[in-house]
């Protein structure tokens, strides 16, 4: 009876292993294919997180149950990713939004230009913040976001002549 | 039991792949950052996963060490690429 739990906490810890595998190769996947810094960031922060949590959690079981010893290092690991991953990629996000890399041209919303521009802070963004703000005025200023705004922001950013490449 | 550890430690070695295929080929500093951080994180899981295949312990401090060094160099890099130094001097003057 022993013997058979431990096999299947063993195959359970196996499983484990390899779903994490699955999700960081997902998460490879998706920082190759996506179009932006922005969306690339958002593939490797999450799901190469979870793919991580994933394989560490299946290693820490399988050597639970299989030597009966329970690795301090694994699980100070564990702790360790899930606090510092998202704040690596908040951090990788936000500087790159500074130092000015441009947004998608299918991207509808840069809330951080916005706040910036009400903060009063300039140097935040570059062209990025540029496609928004000449897409700004033509809106009401104080409108929520509207599911029809995509359409007039993209009308909004060809009116300028230097944008239509974008 | 075993071809499937095996197997994984394949496919993280597929994801480092095309994580160096961003680093190569991003277009912007910030695309390599976030690649190179997703490869040191997939480092210590590799490195985990060789550790429960050769059921040895030895590795596992490699997988906090792998885990730290990317964190770190990830927090350099963006700073460096935002202010243009990594430390911050009390006032401009004054070398680090």
């Amino acid at each position: 009876m022993l013997q058979t739990i431990q096999l299947l906490i063993e195959w359970l810890s196996v499983l484990l292993i390899l779903l994490g595998a699955l999700l960081s190769v997902f998460s490879a996947f998706g920082l190759i294919r996506l179009p932006d810094v922005y969306l690339r960031s958002h593939a490797a922060t999450k799901s190469a997180t979870l793919g991580v949590l994933c394989v560490l959690t299946g290693v820490f079981l399988y050597f639970a149950s299989s030597m009966q010893t329970a690795s301090m290092n694994i699980l100070l690991g564990i702790v360790f990713f899930f606090i510092t991953a998202p704040v690596a990629g908040h951090l990788n996000g936000r500087a790159a939004h500074r130092s000015g890399v441009p947004l998608w041209t299918g991207s509808i919303q840069d809330e951080l230009a916005d706040a910036a521009k009400a903060a009063g802070v300039p140097d935040a963004g570059t062209s990025g913040a540029a496609m928004s703000d000449s897409a700004k005025p033509d809106d009401m200023p104080g409108e929520p976001p509207t599911l029809k705004e995509p359409s007039e922001q993209q009308s909004g950013r060809q009116e300028p002549p230097g944008q239509k490449e974008t | 039991m075993q071809t499937v550890l095996l197997i994984s430690m394949m496919l993280l070695a597929l994801a480092i792949g095309g994580c160096l295929y961003r680093v190569l080929k991003g277009p912007s500093i910030a695309d390599r950052i976030a690649a190179l951080d997703t490869i040191g994180v997939n480092v210590a899981a590799e490195v985990a996963i060789a550790g429960a295949y050769t059921r040895s312990t030895a590795y596992f401090e490699l997988v906090l060490l792998m885990g730290i060094l990317a964190f770190i160099g990830t927090v350099a890099l963006a700073r460096y690429m935002e202010r243009g130094r990594v430390l911050d001097a009390p006032d401009d003057s004054t070398p680090d």
